[in-house]
This record gives structure tokens, C-alpha cells and sequence, in this order.
């Protein structure tokens, strides 16, 4: 296994996705939009509601790629983690080696993401508490996001995807160096 | 910012740290329309914005359009609670959205890690060309580029990034 940072790639895409978006709104306005609309599912449809379509899509697609770039991250903490813990396939008696660092590989995947923040705040990241404390937020909104937006119950904080990729992309980078 | 040790504090803070944001935001608000007396005309209406620690309150918002009517942006504020910042606030136009946060003490602190001895790590601003504390517009590329929303220039940079 070797770890590297998955983030820039999503960032990547959300930036197609967006980009993708608000130039099909301006196409609403083009001189030849009905060829460029062609089989596409605006062209039926009125310019007021597409273009409304289309501003509640670039709202939905920002929320969904936090909640990607969340995936993401977590993913990396969990086989970095894993990576750290190899050394105990070095311990003695080796009979006990590999099966205790299959046993631990195993058991990482169990762990829930706030005790992984909490290792990361306890160690590495212990003059750094307010990064972890925003990468908490990021995983609370994702939270809220991945269970349905509950508009009576709101998320602690409003993330902004660009926000989220540079707290989550912060700690990878570091640990990335560890 | 005063910062809470608990979501119980947080939310005996919130209805301060919502006043402190709607002063900014009214300040800013102000200074828009100051900016823009003469090149355009500048509605002002009022909006509901709900977070989880303060509830639904109302905050002014702002619809820019030309001298003969045609919109330009709508700037709303989004709320009080956004992770790196004390504060946000919504600029739409027809080309797209963009966002203007305020910002302390020259922004939020990242970290990297030490390159002689990874272990210790090191604060670095996450953003560079933040010195006064105000509302800053950062731009939705990869380039951090920063602008502080402090003139009318930087005001119709966003305008103009986000109209036609």
C-alpha cells in the first residue's frame, strides 16, 4: 500500500461539474441554443425553469462533493493509518506478526470518523486542534448532506466546498510527510 | 470570534456572533451602496437565514441592478457559521456565484509539516494576502487568488465575474 493524497483529483472534477453547469445556463441565453440544447434535457423545457433548474443543481452538486471529498478522506485516513500500523507485522513472535496487523487492518475499518479525528488531535495535530475541529464540521455537514438534508435539525456550520478541500487537503498533505 | 468549549456555549454565544455578523454585513451593505450611487441602482430587501445556534433571524439583502433595470447580482448573506471564516454572504448573477467571507486576524491558520523534521508541524495562513480584518472575496479556482472587498473595484470585479 502506498498512500497518496485523492483530493486534487475531486476538487478537479468539481470544478468540471460546476464549470459544466454555468455554461449550459449561459448557453439558455445563446443565439444558437436550440442546436446546442439539441437532445439534451433543456431543450423542451422553458429557459426561466431550466435556468432555475440549473441554480438549484450547482447548490446540490457543491453539498454532494463535500460529501465526495469526505469519502475521499476518510478512505485515506483509514489505509494510512493501516500503512502506520505495518510495523507490527515486525513484532515478536512473528507467529503473532501478521495475524495481529490483519486483526488491526481489520478492526481500523470499524473505526468511526470522529475517533480518527480525535487520534490525529491527541498526536500529529496537537498545536493544530482548530483544523481538526473544521475537518469535524466538514463530517457534520457531510453528515447531514448523506442523510437528507433535515431542515429541521441544520448542520453546525455551512461548508463551502472550496473550504472543505482546503481543511481535508491541510491534513493530508501533512500527514503525507509523516 | 469568541470560541465555545461545548454546543451548550455555542449556543449562549449565537445570538452575539449573530449581531457581531449583521453589523458587518450592514457595514458592508453600506459601503456597496455608497459605492455604486451613481453607476447603479441598489435594492434593499430583507431575507430569513436560519443556522442551527441562532435559529432563523432576518438579515438584510441586497439586488443590484443597472440605471435602465437590468439585474446584475443578488448579494444575500448566508449566515454566521461557516467553517474558516466568521461569516458569509451569497453574490449570484446570471453567470454565476461567488462567495465573499469575513475573515480575522489574516485568516484561517493551516499547518505543513516541518521538511527537516516532519513530526513537527508547523501554522501557515491557508490563505496569503489576508492582512486587515473585512470581507474577502476568494476566488473559486485552485490559484487562492484574494481579493479584499474594501473598494469599489474589488466590488465590480465580483460583479463583473459573475453577470454578464
Amino acid at each position: 500500500m502506498n498512500c497518496s493524497n485523492p483530493l486534487p483529483i475531486v476538487w478537479e472534477n468539481y470544478e468540471a461539474s460546476r464549470d459544466a453547469l454555468i455554461i449550459t445556463k449561459r448557453v439558455l441565453t445563446h443565439d444558437d441554443k436550440e442546436r446546442l440544447l439539441f437532445h439534451t434535457t433543456f431543450s423542451a423545457k422553458d429557459s426561466t425553469y431550466a435556468k432555475r433548474v440549473i441554480e438549484n443543481s450547482l447548490k446540490e452538486v457543491e453539498d454532494l462533493f463535500v460529501l465526495s471529498l469526505w469519502s475521499k478522506f476518510e478512505r485515506f485516513l483509514r489505509d494510512y493509518l493501516q500503512e502506520k500500523g505495518a510495523t507490527l507485522q515486525t513484532t515478536q513472535p512473528t507467529a503473532l506478526a501478521q495475524p495481529m496487523y490483519a486483526y488491526f487492518c481489520d478492526e481500523v475499518e470499524f473505526w468511526k470518523p470522529n475517533q480518527m479525528l480525535d487520534l490525529l488531535k491527541k498526536t500529529l495535530f496537537i498545536s493544530h486542534s482548530d483544523l481538526i475541529g473544521q475537518a469535524k464540521q466538514t463530517l457534520a455537514y457531510r453528515d447531514w448532506v448523506a442523510h437528507g438534508k433535515n431542515l429541521n435539525k441544520h448542520p453546525s456550520s455551512t461548508i463551502k466546498a472550496k473550504f472543505a478541500y482546503k481543511t481535508l487537503n491541510n491534513i493530508v498533505e501533512t500527514l503525507l510527510l509523516n | 470570534m469568541i470560541i465555545a468549549e461545548n454546543e451548550a456555549e455555542e449556543y449562549q454565544y449565537a445570538e452575539q456572533k449573530k449581531q457581531v455578523y449583521l453589523s458587518r454585513v450592514n457595514q458592508l451593505f453600506g459601503n456597496i451602496q455608497n459605492w455604486l450611487k451613481d453607476e447603479a441602482r441598489v435594492d434593499q430587501q430583507e431575507i430569513e437565514v436560519t443556522e442551527k445556534f441562532t435559529g432563523t433571524y432576518t438579515a438584510p439583502a441586497l439586488s443590484i441592478s443597472t440605471q435602465t433595470g437590468e439585474k446584475l447580482v443578488d448579494i444575500k448573506p448566508r449566515g454566521v457559521y461557516i467553517i474558516l471564516a466568521e461569516g458569509m454572504i451569497d453574490v449570484e448573477g446570471e453567470f454565476g456565484r461567488e462567495r465573499i467571507t469575513y475573515m480575522v486576524d489574516g485568516g484561517p491558520d493551516g499547518c505543513k509539516a516541518n521538511p527537516q523534521n516532519p513530526a513537527k508541524i508547523l501554522t501557515e495562513k491557508m490563505f496569503k494576502e489576508i492582512d486587515d480584518d473585512g470581507w474577502y472575496w476568494i476566488e473559486e479556482t485552485l490559484e487562492d487568488k484574494v481579493h479584499f472587498v474594501n473598494n469599489k473595484n474589488a466590488l465590480l470585479e465580483i460583479i463583473t465575474q459573475v453577470s454578464e
